[in-house]
């Protein structure tokens, strides 16, 4: 007998963050993650850890600033206005070079939007959105197992490079509950550092008089250190491009299309592929798993001899820009419902066909399909 | 009239589970009393209530996306009614305080309180959590709760020994077991589960 639990993907993002040793959780309730912030607020309490409602996003993110400035492992969650709101923080965390995990259930948008799951938040996760020279890890979970697995991964990769690391969900990753094991969650972590910041020597634990004080901050007025400073967090960053490209490829080497998508997107694109075979039409898929660093050059392996490109995301086109940048010799389609609406995989599938059979034509890659 | 008070854990299946039973019994009537969670309401089973003849009564604002805790405006007309009748109540006791609203009408009826478990939920995996549970919901309520019914499920993942293992936890807890549910058919002594409110992407 498994020892699987059932859970809703808010809950199991909380569960792993507290076995990844979090014990700092500051959060404002926004649909479709507050069950986050409920679950740690049952939790929290009951292992010696701190959960606070606080008085708005923007409250709890400067909490998480201070928090992992005194190198505990701190958290916040939220749904795309929220993550909007918190820009500013997570600015000066980078800019301060210090560790934290963010989740964002993205709902659609802009503005208030509603409350059903999109993707639309790529951009504002993947290139800044707050202001300054930086970047976050961007992890995105396709499952429940994933958004506990890679909440956990997001706290490893944070205390590694000493910068926010962003788990971005959507409203039906979310809300939706899916058998998972927490075994592989577990290992991780070592439960006896939970209050011990001996291996973060650049924390603000106090001097107890043996040390130098250490002063976290973001600014610096000297335009000379400034530059240095951000000439060393790029170098940080390079090596984030080096080591922590993740994706996924899924089906057969040969196929003739090419899906690109991740997230909720690529399990419908899984099930597109099923639908294909039936047309005849062979089709893979590319999953992007770290959304930022972008995995490149595995996206241009696996294009190589695919015949078109198809990008399907819950937006309007966000991503598609990163695989156009990479992809040049291939047609790239884009296939997309936005507003909280959910592609079909016979939605996707008819770009796919079209997508063949017009290059069969003509060659053109300016079809746009899937919207209705 | 009978009234079917349908609680449990969030996440439990109680609005799978009052579906199903509302079809099953073929009771005319159920109530979405859910003020906590805006998705998985019983709305989004519309179709398949109204063709088995079952009238929804649900918050104007139920299945519209806008966040709002509310109650079904023509609500009292289900206890001035002689109709049997299932509710399908918001999860925890969170979810089932709204219950306390109508304390006075639901004493006035004959009343079954069934508090859903699934033992593959983390938090009602074992007999002590599910009494806490039921504990913490009828001090919400004021409401006694009569029966449990056994939904443990892993969703596709549910095997039939699964099942047997959560008959002991069940044997193990101090109010009478209704039934076991599952998806799994030909088993016996269990209450055979359709998915009406979700489905596999």
């Amino acid at each position: 007998m498994s020892d699987k639990v059932l859970m809703k993907g808010n809950e199991a993002a909380a569960e792993a963050a507290i076995r990844a040793g979090c014990r700092y959780f500051f959060g404002y309730p926004i649909t479709p993650q507050t069950e986050v912030s409920a679950y740690m607020a049952k939790k929290m309490p009951k292992i010696d850890g701190v959960f606070l409602q606080a008085e708005s996003e923007v409250a709890a993110i400067n909490m998480v600033f201070g928090a992992a400035g005194a190198g505990a492992r701190a958290m916040t969650s939220t749904s795309s206005p929220g993550f909007s709101l918190k820009q500013e923080g997570v600015s000066y965390i980078a800019g301060a070079d210090l560790p934290c995990v963010i989740l964002d259930v993205v709902r659609a948008g802009p503005g208030l939007g509603g409350i059903q799951a999109a993707q639309s938040d790529y951009f504002q996760v993947t290139k800044g959105g707050g202001h300054g020279d930086y970047r976050l890890i961007v992890l995105a979970p396709s499952t429940v197992q994933e958004m506990a697995t890679f909440t956990a991964l997001a706290f490893d990769l944070a205390d590694k490079y000493r910068n926010p690391a962003l788990v971005l969900s959507d409203g039906i990753l979310g809300q939706m509950m899916e058998p998972i094991d927490f075994d592989d969650v577990e290992a991780g972590f070592d439960p006896s550092k939970i209050r011990d910041f001996s291996d973060k020597p650049w924390a603000t634990t106090g001097t107890n008089c043996k040390r130098g004080q250490n002063l976290i901050k973001s600014i610096n007025t000297n335009p000379v250190e400034l530059e240095q400073e951000n000439i060393e967090r790029y170098a940080k960053y390079a090596e984030v491009e080096k080591n922590e490209k993740r994706c996924e490829t899924i089906g057969v080497e040969n196929a003739d299309v090419l899906f690109v998508a991740y997230g909720t997107s690529a399990r419908i694109c899984k099930n597109t592929i099923e639908l294909l075979k039936k047309e005849r039409v062979t089709a893979k898929l590319f999953r992007p798993i770290t959304l930022w660093p972008f995995p490149d050059d595995a996206l241009k392996l696996a294009a190589k001899n695919v015949k078109a490109v198809v990008v399907v995301e819950m937006s309007h086109g966000q991503m598609i820009e990163d695989v156009r940048l990479n992809i040049q010799d291939k047609p790239i389609y884009f296939s997309g419902r936005s507003g909280g609406m959910i592609p079909l995989p016979a939605d996707i599938a008819k770009v796919a066909i079209d997508a063949v059979s017009v290059i069969k034509n003509d060659g053109s890659n300016t079809y746009e399909g899937g919207r209705e | 009239m009978k009234c079917y008070i349908v609680i449990g854990h969030y996440g439990s299946g109680k609005s799978e589970v009052a579906i199903n039973l509302a079809i099953h019994y073929k009771i005319k009537r159920i109530v979405d009393l859910d003020i906590v969670n805006p998705y998985f309401r019983l709305n989004d089973a519309y179709n398949v209530l109204e063709k088995n003849n079952i009238e929804v009564i649900s918050s104007q604002f139920a299945g519209t996306n806008a966040d709002l805790p509310s109650l079904p405006h023509n609500i009292n007309r289900v206890f001035d009614a002689n109709d049997d009748v299932v509710f399908d109540v918001g999860g925890d006791d969170v979810g089932a305080r709204v219950l306390g609203r109508f304390r006075e009408e639901f004493a006035k009826m004959n009343c079954q309180v069934m508090m859903v478990v699934n033992t593959r939920r983390p938090e009602t995996s074992d007999a002590n959590m599910i009494i806490k549970q039921a504990n913490e919901i009828e001090a919400a309520c004021g409401l006694k709760i009569s029966y449990l019914i056994n939904n443990t499920n892993l969703m596709n993942e549910s095997t039939e020994k699964m099942l047997e293992n959560s008959r002991l936890i069940f044997d193990e807890v101090p109010i009478p077991l209704l039934m076991t549910t599952t998806m799994i058919p030909n088993i016996p002594d269990t209450f055979l589960m359709k998915r009406y409110l979700t489905q596999a992407i």
